[in-house]
């Protein structure tokens, strides 16, 4: 799926637009937990989707460090103006959905996207 | 050894998390190009970090030693120590309080995270304060001691 097929599936707003705006992103990866997040591993060739409720910068980081492009952040939270701002200097992009993390999963799976089967050797 | 770092770490500063982590990756960049060997690195000093914000009650420092094959990581503080060491060792078991959890830290998977990713882990703990050691090899290269 296009950065843009993502935002149309669940309604997104997008928070920072700059970074990869050209990948086909297949595979996304759902958790409130950034250290469950830190047990999976985004491959080169195949960019991951987080999807998330956590607002804070610790998920711009975790993204960062996992060479996540992508965040959905789910639930319609407020976002501090520091995530964002992290998320610029490091060119995540960052979207928000009003939708809960099941719809948004639900939706994503509708489309074709698949969780992801990467972790950590 | 090619460089070494040094970052002190803040008791309960939650919002500075993965920042020394992060920080790393980005300097280590030019020694280690394989992306997925530093996302390996990455998430080790991640979690190591985090166990230093949530778990210490004086803070305590992270040591980067970088090596052409390795980097070793001495995660250090001065208490109030692991209780009860195997079951730290344990997923899903967690002391963090409340207010980590909320910021989605302290789900009990982090020094396995580092135990399962590192190459050599060696972990000491008393009332006196804890020690972890850990080393992550770059895989073309493996250490040999």
């Amino acid at each position: 799926m296009t950065v843009d097929e993502i935002i149309e599936a669940v309604g997104a707003e997008v928070l920072q637009g700059k970074g990869r705006t050209d990948l086909d992103i297949n595979y996304a990866f759902a958790a409130d937990l950034m250290s469950d997040t830190l047990f999976i591993v985004a491959r080169d060739d195949e960019p991951i989707l987080l999807i998330t409720g956590v607002t804070n910068t610790s998920v711009v980081r975790t993204a960062t460090i996992l060479d996540i492009p992508l965040v959905l952040i789910v639930r319609g939270k407020k976002i501090p103006p520091e995530t964002i701002q992290l998320a610029i200097e490091n060119e995540i992009i960052l979207l928000q959905t009003p939708k809960i993390m099941f719809d948004s999963c639900g939706l994503l799976f509708e489309k074709g996207m698949k969780g992801c089967p990467w972790r950590l050797k | 050894m090619i460089n070494k770092l040094f970052f002190p770490v803040i008791t309960s500063d939650y919002p500075s998390i993965g920042s020394k982590a992060l920080e790393v990756k980005k300097k280590l960049k030019d020694f280690f190009p394989k992306s997925d060997y530093l996302r390996r690195l990455g998430v080790c000093i991640f979690e190591a970090e985090a166990n230093l914000v949530i778990h210490t009650n004086q803070g305590g420092s992270l040591e980067i030693l970088v090596f052409k094959d390795r980097v070793r990581i001495i995660a250090s503080d001065k208490g109030p120590g692991i209780k009860d060491l195997s079951k730290a060792l344990t997923p899903g078991y967690s002391t963090a309080p409340e207010s980590a959890r909320q910021l989605g830290f302290g789900g009990g998977v982090g020094i396995n995270n580092i135990k399962r990713f590192a190459d050599y882990f060696f972990l000491t703990s008393s009332k006196q304060g804890t020690t972890l050691l850990f080393e992550v090899w770059n895989d073309d290269d493996k250490a040999t001691n």
